[in-house]
């Protein structure tokens, strides 16, 4: 029972959202907002389940004293700031919430994805050692490509932007067209295992 | 004698420029320049649809600098604007409306001047009707039926389905191994854009209850943090039944997969705090990624970690081909359940997709020899398709 009831709510689930893509009556457009409303209602019960493990997790570390309790520390202090500025001086403009979010969170998320940067570089390095055939073409297409697209690529002369262009908008749409059938057929083959209870590991099973 | 303020000239202007419409007023019928008429327009439900829609047509002949203004009329009274068309306008689709409810319809036409020189009253209501199938959406329904119907049949009859070694699937179980050898962890990630309700997700937590029964066979270290409190749930029960039905309770230990942060970049952040604290001897990327890819996978090939990827994010299958050592692309995800678990009925229906794959690249292959022979109604039927 614990298998096929899950089975059986997400075979419903799942074929009641697939036919009403196909029935224009208010019906089924009204039993399509009521249930993306019930999913808004999971997800927020979700995250309560998510900070309430991650309290427990990190309590657990300062608790017993383990490997870097310190962090954990830092990170249900953190926590505890955040839901007090919230309770107490609310999220509006102006509030405590906000001040901590835009100077020291933005900030803090801002520089994690500013050393995407410097990731890009050493793995375009890393990827355009021309050690093979495969990998010194991938190099000659990349160098048109960047030099296509940048001012001295129109210098150096005027078929490189459009030899760059034609590289973008055919093969590589080609190629990104392809990928994107099977990704599309193969979606929906798992939606179907899944709701037809052929696979069900997402449930911990493995028969 | 002057009038105050206004020159002769104007005022012999004034009466000059109304003359045309003082003709025009009392000129015969059979006189004036056009027909202005417009002839009893026909409305009609637009088919196939919620109920919300009415289609308008009528016929007239106006000059091209005239405007026709069409008012909406309920029957308790209200009455709306539903546009103002120029005159070479001959039909309108009113949308909006509520289903079951009658409205007639009034046409006002003005002139250049914008004088309203006609009005043709709505006498019949119309009501818009509710409908229950999309007829537009007849082809789609079709397709969707066809390959349910291939899936279906192929899951119980292509049970020996041949897949060709996938060199990422086939390297998954040595990772764990050496995991288990160098006495580190392994780690997992589903990427920051999964979700439960996504394809790739579910894909990626097949795999995911293969590694977790893997670990817990060769009493592997797995850990997965997670965005998403829902995926954690489902990640626990997942890893907890593989410890059940690998006969070691004692390797299912919760707190091993846990909730991180929703924040995309404060994930990335948690996640290669943990590769170099923790120093994991294998990655395993599978699922949705966005931005946060290179920074997991290159930190990952910072540590020396042996890193398997796998995603259905095109843009983000590039940057996990230079810093992986194996990368799944596309529906290679799709199908890693079936190549790891051998499951007869997982293996039909990628038997299916390779049918239907075939299917469209015959389709692609005519539309494109009839483009060069100019034969463009292929490649529109296909396109309507």
């Amino acid at each position: 029972m614990r298998q096929q009831i899950p089975v059986a709510i997400v075979a419903t689930f799942g074929f009641v959202m697939l036919i009403q893509y196909f029935v224009p009556h208010p019906f089924a457009s009204a039993a399509y907002s009521k249930i993306l409303d019930w999913m808004q209602i999971i997800f927020a019960a979700a995250l309560i389940l998510g900070g309430v493990t991650y309290a427990q997790s990190h309590l657990k570390k300062i608790v017993q004293r383990r490997e870097g309790w310190a962090y954990s520390l830092l990170a249900l202090g953190a926590l505890t700031l955040m839901l007090a500025a919230g309770f107490w001086g609310g999220i509006g403009q102006g509030s405590l919430f906000m001040w901590l979010f835009y100077n020291v969170q933005a900030p803090l998320q801002q520089t994690v994805f500013a050393l995407l940067a410097f990731f890009v570089a050493s793995a375009a390095y890393r990827g355009f050692r021309a050690r093979t055939f495969e990998s010194a073409l991938l190099l000659g297409v990349a160098l048109i490509v960047m030099l296509g697209r940048i001012p001295v690529g129109e210098a150096i002369g005027p078929a490189l932007p459009d030899l760059a262009g034609w590289i973008v908008g055919v093969p590589a749409v080609a190629a990104k067209r392809g990928i994107l059938i099977g990704i599309g057929l193969g979606s929906v083959a798992v939606a179907l295992r899944v709701m037809l209870g052929v696979e069900r590991a997402w449930l911990g099973a493995r028969k | 004698m002057r009038a105050a303020g206004q020159p002769f000239s104007m005022r012999v202007w004034r009466w000059v420029s109304t003359l045309p419409l003082i003709l025009f007023l009392w000129a015969p019928s059979h006189a004036r320049p056009h027909v202005i008429v417009i002839l009893p327009a026909e409305v009609s439900d637009v088919p196939w649809d919620a109920g919300t829609a009415l289609e308008i047509r009528w016929q007239t002949e106006l000059p091209g600098d005239f405007e026709i203004v069409i008012l909406r009329n309920r029957q308790d009274g209200i009455t709306d604007t539903v546009g103002r068309y120029p005159a070479d306008v001959l039909m309108v689709v009113d949308r909006g409306l509520t289903p079951g409810r009658e409205y007639t319809y009034d046409f006002f036409v003005y002139d250049k001047f914008g004088y309203q020189v006609s009005v043709t009253k709505g006498r019949t209501a119309v009501a818009p009707r509710k409908n229950w199938f999309d007829r537009e959406k007849s082809s789609e329904l079709v397709i969707v039926l066809l390959i349910f119907a291939l899936l279906i049949w192929a899951s119980a009859h292509k049970t020996e389905t041949y897949v060709r070694p996938i060199p990422g699937l086939k390297a998954m179980e040595d990772a764990i191994g050496r995991a288990v050898e160098m006495g580190r962890p392994v780690l997992f990630s589903a990427g920051w854009g999964a979700q439960l309700d996504k394809p790739t997700t579910l894909a990626a937590m097949n795999i995911f209850g293969w590694i977790a029964r893997k670990s817990a066979e060769y009493g592997a270290d797995l850990r997965f943090p997670v965005h998403d409190a829902l995926i954690m749930a489902a990640a626990q029960e997942s890893a907890h039944e593989a410890s059940l039905l690998e006969g070691k309770p004692e390797w299912y230990v919760p707190e091993n997969i846990f909730y991180v942060t929703g924040s995309q970049f404060g994930y990335a952040a948690a996640l290669d705090g943990i590769m170099e604290r923790e120093r994991p001897a294998t990655n395993l990327w599978l699922g949705t990624f966005a931005a946060e890819s290179l920074i997991l996978s290159e930190t990952g090939n910072h540590i020396g970690a042996v890193q398997i990827a796998g995603t259905d994010s095109t843009i983000q299958l590039a940057f996990f081909l230079v810093t992986c050592d194996y990368t799944l692309i596309g529906e290679e995800v799709f199908a890693a359940s079936g190549y790891l678990t051998r499951d007869p009925r997982v293996l039909g229906s990628l038997w299916a997709q390779d049918m239907f794959k075939i299917v469209i690249a015959l389709g692609i292959t005519i539309g494109l020899i009839g483009s060069g022979f100019g034969w463009n109604e292929i490649g529109d039927w296909l396109r309507q398709i």
